[in-house]
Parts: structure tokens; sequence; C-alpha cells
């Protein structure tokens, strides 16, 4: 069977198909946290921080019938360019730029693992 | 309200934030309604308290499994959306005597996954996995081997679940809140009857004369160990790689059908359970579920050969899904009209919901009034679904 039509978000009718593997809405167990309202979101080009949850499994375009992908990566990569970032994201880049690793100051004596856990 | 709702549930199963909100506006349908609150509660207490609260306060609930309604179904403005996507538990296998407990916002898929380590299987599939337990015992769903095994009502042994008063129930008397929508109370458990994995065959037949299907429905009806009985429309058929022509699948209980071999057997289901996949992504957007009786089972595919509009059902019993492209959104409105005209109904697939409230029978209005008027006299309860309730 050829899957070659309509793969864009626009043919999405909101089946909610996606969010059967979606390893982030299995933890979250809400539909903010799935790819479903990724994609209603992406229908109205309404680019928001639930972007950033998203592991780029890919579950999600399995699992729908229509064979649609978000293209999260994509969407990040605008909202970035268009200077957002999520909270935690400037805390890594801070981090990264002063440290040199994106957990902060390790000091002596303390595990890399302490700080993040 | 979120801080009295938070003391119930907890502080992180409650939720006023506007992409909460926003996520709980849609569901299958087009219809975006904006609710109030979005709540997941985890055990039955906890909702026998919201709805309680819900009385004192008059606030409606709208309830919510997976959020697949393609009427409209689990929207609601101004609402309090309940949820059942945390109360997702299986809590009893009894494999002797073939029954589950589970609670109703497990989803069909994973129950399914979880009852195939054990060689059993619930066996009624939509073709969306991801509807839940609880939303398929509100819409008493028919699904392929309904045609054997009947709806869901037929698969239920006891059923738990809080009316819009608040009142508790563990009680086999399903049809209380089984096939209503909601309306009566939120399913918070059920025990359900479980089967092992069928062993079956199919016959495939083609035709090219509509008369023909109808005169081997009739006649493949009749035979007990039919199992389950689906129509392809011609472009649909050849598509998935059948004949050229109508095609009817029919599935026995018995090893009576040409193709009985495991590896036929599966192939063949798979591709059957690939049609809505393939007329998705064709670009096939709408998706309406005409029930019609054998008699204008003719009229239905004619005018949708005639409209361009993909077909595909269980033929057995009437229930069909009609396709329609985002072009022919104009189209449903008449398809709409010529399913009256034809003594036909929507609802019995997808359930009614806003969308399908005006092929809600009186007797079915009345039915609902007086279970209403007992059960959720508040009108708690997904408030003007179904019926206009006072």
């Amino acid at each position: 069977m050829t899957l070659d039509k309509n793969k864009g978000v626009d043919n999405c009718n909101l089946c909610g198909m996606c969010n059967l593997n979606c390893p982030i809405y299995k933890v979250l167990l809400k539909e903010s946290g799935g790819p479903r309202f990724k994609v209603f979101l992406a229908k109205k080009k309404d680019y928001k921080e639930v972007f950033f949850l998203c592991t780029e499994c890919g579950a999600c375009i399995q699992d729908c019938p229509a064979k649609i992908d978000i293209g999260c990566l994509k969407i990040r990569a605008e909202m970035v360019k268009k200077g957002f970032e999520t909270p935690a994201n400037k805390i890594m880049q801070e981090n990264i730029k002063q440290h040199g690793n994106p957990f902060g100051e390790i000091k002596k004596g303390k595990k890399i693992k302490q700080y993040y856990t | 309200m979120k801080k009295r709702l938070s003391n119930i549930v907890g502080p992180g199963n409650v939720s006023d934030n506007p992409v909460d909100l926003e996520a709980y506006s849609y569901c299958g349908s087009e219809t975006k309604l904006k609710p109030d609150v979005v709540v997941w509660p985890q055990n039955t207490d906890q909702v026998r308290r919201i709805m309680l609260y819900a009385n004192q306060t008059h606030t409606p609930v709208v309830i919510r499994g997976s959020g697949t309604s393609l009427v409209d179904g689990c929207v609601g403005e101004k609402a309090a959306i309940l949820s059942s996507e945390r109360m997702n538990k299986i809590i009893k296998l009894d494999l002797k005597n073939k029954l589950i407990e589970v609670e109703a916002g497990i989803r069909i898929k994973d129950l399914n996954n979880a009852l195939g380590e054990f060689k059993a299987v619930f066996p009624l599939i939509p073709f969306n996995h991801v509807k839940t337990i609880g939303g398929m015992l509100a819409l008493n769903a028919a699904t392929k081997e309904s045609q054997h095994l009947g709806r869901m009502l037929d698969w239920v042994e006891e059923i738990e679940f809080v009316d819009g008063t608040g009142k508790y129930y563990y009680t086999k008397k399903k049809e209380i809140v089984l096939g209503r929508e909601g309306l009566t109370g939120f399913i918070t458990r059920a025990k359900l009857r479980i089967s092992e994995q069928p062993v079956i065959s199919i016959d495939v037949f083609s035709f090219t004369q509509l008369l023909e299907i109808l005169k081997k429905v009739r006649l493949l009806k009749k035979d007990v160990e039919l199992y389950f009985l689906e129509f392809l429309d011609k472009k649909t058929a050849q598509e998935l790689g059948f004949d050229n022509g109508y095609v009817l699948l029919a599935g026995y209980t018995s090893l009576k059908g040409k193709n009985k071999n495991v590896l036929e057997v599966r192939k063949l289901l798979e591709k059957l359970d690939s049609t809505h996949s393939l007329l998705r992504s064709k670009g096939y957007y709408y998706l309406q579920d005409p029930f019609v009786s054998l008699e204008k089972t003719y009229d239905l595919i004619e005018w949708c050969e005639k409209n361009n509009v993909r077909l595909h059902g269980h033929a057995g019993f009437g229930l069909f899904y009609a396709y329609f492209s985002k072009e022919d959104k104009n189209l449903l409105k008449t398809f709409r009209s010529f399913i009256r005209r034809i003594n036909g109904v929507f609802g019995k697939g997808f359930g009614y919901g806003l969308a399908n409230k005006d092929f809600v029978s009186p007797i079915k209005k009345k039915e609902l009034i007086k279970l209403k008027d007992e059960y959720d006299y508040n009108n708690i309860l997904n408030p003007d679904k179904v019926i206009s309730y006072r």
C-alpha cells in the first residue's frame, strides 16, 4: 500500500491514534503531552512549549492512519530562531558556557549523577 | 473551583492552565468547546466526591476517555472535563472463569496487549485502538465481531459507576449506564468477559452486481457460524488488493472458509484492518456512520458510488462507515438527508453526542429522560448531549 498523499498536519482529523504508543503521553497521561495536541497546534501554526515534549521516536507516525509527521524538530528549530527557549534549555546553555557541562558547577567530591537526580 | 477540586484529587490531577484547557477543547470531531477545568481522578471515591461538589455548585461535567468521539461527545463549553485517562489499571484477571476487571480508562490496545501474554483477548476490537473501555461501554460499541459476539453489553458481567448525584453503584443492571453516552453516570470499573484467541477461516466473495451482494448477505446472515461479514466498495477493494468489483469478506468460527491457514487468515485480517488507514491516507477526512436496513443497503452503496464517497462496513447488521474527502464537506448535509429519506439513522456506531442528536428516536429520548430523572436530576452530566433535558 502506498501512503504517498497528504502527509501534512492539515490532513489530521484528530482521531487520536497517535497517542497510543507515545512515550511522553504514556508518562504524563494527559492530552497536552501527546502528539495529537501538537498536530492540533501545528495546524494553526500556534507553536508552544509542548513541542519540546517529544522524543522524536516516531511512534506517532507509525500509529497514524494517515502517516502524518508533525516534524517537532523543525518546529523547535523555528521557535528557537524566533527567540523561544524552554527554561531548562536556557539553564543548560548557560551551564555549558560557564562550566563546560550542562549540569553547572561540579564541586569536588560530588559525582555528576547527583546534579541531575 | 480548582482549589476545591485539588483538595479532592491532589494538585497534580487538576488543571486550569490555558494549555491544558485548549488540549481538552477538541475531540475527534471539528467542534471546539473550551472547558473551565480538567480533572483526572484516580479512583472511584474521588469521582464520587467530584460529583457531589459539581451538584453543590451546579458545575456541568463532561466525561472523557481518549477523546475519540466523532460526534462532539466529550467536549463542553465552561464545563469540568472529567477524564478517565489516569484510571487505566487492570484490577483482577480470572483466567479460570474468563473474566477481567478493569478501570474504565484502559485503552483497548493496552488491554489486549496485556491479555495476549495469557493467550486471551477481549474480542470486540474497534478500528481505533486508542478507545477506552469506558468509552466503548458508554456507546455500547459495535465492531465487526459484533455479527457473532454482540455489542459491549453482551461482554459485561458487572459494572461500577458513580451517577450524576454522586451515588456509587456496583451492579449487574448494566443498562443504566451502558450505551447512555455518559448521561447517567461515570463508569469507573467493569468486569468484562474475555475469550481465547478465536480460530477463524475466511471466504472472500467478489461481485460485479449490487443485487448479487444483497442476495449473498441475506444467505450468509442465516449462518450461525458467521463471525463477521464485511463489505468493501469497488475502489477500496481494488486498492486493498482484492479482485475487481465489490467485495464481501465472511469470517467463520469454523474452518469451512477457503482461507483457513493461519497466515492466510492473518493476511486477510490485516488487509481488512488497514481499510481505515488506507482511506485516511488517500485524503478521505470526514467519517459518518450510516445504519440502514438490508433492503436499503443497495441505495446506500449506489449513492456513495455516484458521489465518490468511500464505503465499507458491517454488511451483516447494516452499520457502515462512509468517508468523505475534505472538498466534499458540503456533501455531508445531502448525505444526512439522504440517509433520513431511506429510513436510516446515524449514531449506532459513533453515538449521538451533539452531532447526531436529531437522529435520536422519541422512544430513546423518553427512556433517557426517565433515567436522567432518577440518576442525574440536576443535569450535571454531559448536559445537552443526546437529548435536551429540562
